[in-house]
Order: structure tokens, then C-alpha cells, then sequence
């Protein structure tokens, strides 16, 4: 029901995914004496589902300390927390992983690719760096202008997915790093942007965050970084949601 | 029986002392053998290298850019005088061995010190595509920062060193690859014109590398107007 409630949803408003156009409940809460008021109350625009991609698995173990520190492990753990944790807070959860499992840049996107209205994040520890901090990259820019976003239907070439959300993207991770600055401190002010081939795949806001790193005895201040992250996260999103509109002419 | 035990002992003994000198011997012809092999590619690199023809007392002024000590995870770029050469592709060549070969120090070292340049050719549209060997795959600490530090130092020595060159295709023992280490993607062009392609940009005011080459200014959303 809610699926078909949303899909009618952004059939009648593709705007509202965008926020191009205004909100439908700012329209109806606006009192209007003239107009009769709409037969059909509109559903609220669908809430973004939240993709957290735990990088590599299985025999890719990624970045590898010499104490046997291995990212794969200590990014699904941290993802499942996260899933646990905004799940509790009413966020709707999906991860790229559940297990030591192997998943193509592809298959990872795919997840992401076939909903409607998704948040992507990729979540990464790296071999060097200071130890304790998170930066969040989004996807460098290409050359020129910005592309102009697509009309959301549209076929997009998969290399260029993300080419059209790199705003997004951007704005996003700087949300996110303004709350990981607070959170870890050290953490650099503002966000990096890169070449980082699992955001260009996805056709939907996609941010990397890599925490520094796996050269350590075990990976447990590495978990404990989890609370932080969910906050960091939680409080990012709202204000990307809130800001949805805003940054569009 | 003990005359007979004593010969054996004696026989016994040359044998170990004589082992001992043969297996010195060989251990310092093992030794010579994997110095052969690991230099294969050097040989292959030199006879495939057309030799630098200029006189050896012209320089040429580049910049070098290596891992800043002061503000880690970025770059920063180092003058160095280098043997003067016509050659455009020459001088990158130069210019990216000595990125590998020689950083001031070994904290700022970006590439594997492992690593081979293979190659290096520039097209006539002013693509550059630079071949190293697995080893900046295989021995590049895995990670977005490290892996775009990687790929920046290469793509900012090589812009230094030939202003005309455009665009930067990385391959792997001449083979396309689809990341450095797991995160950065290789399988495109890096662009060299204008902004960075791949400066990192996390270092908030103190961004600015140098200021030839400062990081392009990154617009988020608000920014763009209607």
C-alpha cells in the first residue's frame, strides 16, 4: 500500500523528489477560501531510504593492518550498528552487505539504483592517517559546467550515473562533515571530493566516508566510533532534507 | 671400531666444513640471481627508452609534488633541476621517476618505491598515458586518501613538467584497470587542463597547493543559480 501511495506519489509529483517545485503539504496546510480543497489528500513525498555500503568483502579484505586490522570486517560492523541504530530512530535501512560477501561496484550500485528516492553511503577505513578522524568524499566534478539533472525517467548511461546528483553529493558531504568535525575530532572542516569508483555508479546522492585507519592492535576504537557515526549521519540527513529545496533555483 | 668410528667422523666432518664454504657460495649466487630478476624491468624500461641526448650541463626547472610533511594528505610541490630535453614525454618521464625515486623524505612519498614507470607517451591531442608496473596496484596502501594522493602526485608532476598535455590516462603493466587500489577509478581520463581533476580539497583554507595550481573551486548546490 505504501509502495503504491508512493509511487503515485512522485508519479503525480516527480518535482517533490527534487523539490523543484513546493512542497504539496505547505500548498495544502496554505489556506485557500476560493478553491475547493483537493478530493484526494496527497501523500507526503516518499522518505529517503538510506543504502550503507560496507566497501569490499570476502577475499577482497581492503585495507589490511599489519596487526590483521582488515576493513572489510570493521566496515560491516559498523554498518550493521548503523542499520541498528537509525533504524530505531524510524530511518528506512538497506545495506549493500550483510555478510563476508563478495559484491561487484555494480551490484552494489544496483541496490541503490532500482529505488526511487535514496541516500547512498559508502563507508571506508583507511591503511594510513591520523588515527581516529572521518573525511566524507564526494564525486569530483567533471570539467565545465554542471550538468543539468535529468528528467528522473530518462535512461542514464551507467559510467555517468552519478554525474547529475554531484551537487547533491557535495552538499551532503558537507553536512556530513561539519557533524564528523564535532564528532572526531581532527577530522578535516570540510569535505574532499574524488575519483571514487563506487559513487560514480549510483543515480542518487552518494557520499564516501573514510575513517583513518586499520594500523592499529584491533579494531575496537574503530567500533567505537560507531555512536558517533550514526549521529553524525542522523543529523546530516535531516538537514539534507531540510535544505532539499533551498539549493534549487 | 673406534678407528673405524674416528675415520667416519673425519670423513664426516670435511663434508660439513666443505658444505659450509658450497653453501656460502651459493647463497651469494642466489642473491646475484634475484638482483638479475628484480632489475628485469629497469632493463626493459632502459632498452626501450630512447637515451636523453641533450648535453648533460642544460637543466630543465620542474616541480615535483610529493606528500606535505606540515599538512598530511595533500601535496606540495617541490623545485627540482632535471637533465634538459627536448622531448616533451622525455621530461615527463624524468619527472615521474624522480617522483618515485627520490622524496626528500621517505614520508613524503606518494607511489610505491617498488614501482616502475614502463612508459610514458603523449599523444598529438595532448593525452598523456603513463604505464607503470603492478606494483602501484599491488603495494599502494589501500584507501580513497592514499590512492587519490597516488594519482594526484602523478597527474599534478606530469602537468608541471608538460604544460601541453590535457588529459592523463593511468594504466597498470599497459593494461586498463578499474581502480589504484579499490577506490580511486582508473578507468577514465584525469583531466590536467584547468582545476585539478583530483585535488583532494580537504584542508579547508590551507587548500591552496601552490598557486599555478590551486584546487578548483568547488560549487555546491547553493551555488548554482537559477
Amino acid at each position: 500500500m505504501w509502495r503504491v501511495l508512493a509511487a503515485s506519489a512522485l508519479f503525480l509529483f516527480p518535482g517533490a523528489l527534487f523539490s523543484q517545485t513546493p512542497q504539496p503539504q505547505q500548498q495544502s496546510s496554505t489556506p485557500q477560501p476560493q478553491l475547493p480543497p483537493p478530493p484526494i489528500p496527497r501523500p507526503a513525498p516518499p522518505l529517503a531510504i538510506l543504502v550503507i555500503d560496507p566497501a569490499h568483502g570476502a577475499t577482497d579484505s581492503g585495507a589490511r593492518g599489519e596487526q590483521g586490522v582488515a576493513e572489510k570486517d570493521v566496515v560491516l560492523f559498523l554498518a550493521q550498528s548503523l542499520k541498528r541504530e537509525l533504524e530505531r530512530q524510524g530511518m528506512r535501512v538497506i545495506l549493500t552487505r550483510q555478510g563476508d560477501t563478495a559484491a561487484s561496484f555494480d551490484d552494489r550500485a544496483s541496490i541503490a539504483n532500482v529505488l526511487p528516492n535514496a541516500v547512498f553511503l559508502s563507508l571506508h577505513v583507511s591503511s594510513t592517517g591520523k588515527p581516529g578522524i572521518a573525511t566524507a568524499y564526494s564525486q569530483t566534478p567533471p570539467m565545465g559546467t554542471m550538468p543539468e539533472r535529468r528528467d528522473p525517467g530518462a535512461p542514464v548511461p551507467w559510467e555517468e550515473a552519478q554525474l547529475a546528483f554531484i551537487a547533491d553529493s557535495r552538499r551532503l558531504a558537507e553536512f556530513l562533515q561539519i557533524q564528523l568535525a564535532q564528532k572526531f575530532p581532527g577530522s578535516p572542516e570540510s569535505p574532499s571530493s574524488g575519483n571514487v569508483r563506487q559513487l560514480r555508479l549510483v543515480t542518487h546522492p552518494a557520499v564516501a566516508i573514510e575513517l583513518s585507519s586499520v594500523d592499529l592492535p584491533d579494531a575496537k576504537p574503530l567500533e567505537r566510533m560507531a555512536p558517533g557515526l550514526t549521529e553524525s549521519i542522523s543529523r546530516a540527513l535531516a538537514a539534507f532534507r531540510q535544505t532539499a529545496g533551498a539549493a534549487k533555483p | 671400531m673406534s678407528r673405524q668410528f674416528k675415520i667416519t667422523l673425519a670423513i664426516l666432518l670435511m663434508g660439513v666444513a666443505i658444505g659450509a664454504i658450497y653453501f656460502r657460495g651459493l647463497h651469494r649466487e642466489i642473491l646475484r640471481f634475484a638482483h638479475l630478476e628484480r632489475s628485469e624491468e629497469q632493463a626493459r624500461r632502459e632498452v626501450t627508452r630512447p637515451p636523453v641526448t641533450a648535453p648533460a650541463d642544460r637543466k630543465f626547472k620542474t616541480q615535483i609534488f610529493w606528500a606535505s610533511l606540515s599538512s598530511p594528505g595533500t601535496l606540495e610541490p617541490v623545485e627540482v633541476e632535471l637533465p634538459q630535453t627536448d622531448e616533451p614525454s622525455e621530461r615527463a618521464r624524468l619527472a615521474l621517476d624522480t617522483l618515485i625515486a627520490s622524496p626528500p623524505d621517505p614520508e613524503q612519498r606518494t607511489l610505491p618505491a617498488e614501482t616502475l614507470l614502463l612508459e610514458f607517451y603523449l599523444l598529438a591531442d595532448g593525452t598523456a598515458i603513463a604505464d607503470f608496473s603492478d606494483a602501484l596496484a599491488n603495494k599502494t596502501p589501500s584507501g580513497i586518501s592514499s590512492e587519490m594522493l597516488a594519482v594526484d602526485s602523478i597527474a599534478r608532476t606530469v602537468r608541471a613538467a608538460v604544460p601541453t598535455a590535457r588529459r592523463l590516462k593511468i594504466l597498470v603493466q599497459g593494461q586498463e584497470v578499474e581502480t589504484l587500489a579499490g577506490h580511486v577509478d582508473l578507468s577514465g581520463n584525469f583531466d590536467l587542463a584547468g582545476a585539478p581533476q583530483t585535488a583532494p580539497q580537504n584542508t579547508g583554507a590551507g587548500a591552496s597547493l601552490t598557486p599555478a595550481v590551486t584546487p578548483g573551486t568547488l560549487k555546491p548546490a547553493s551555488g548554482k543559480q537559477p
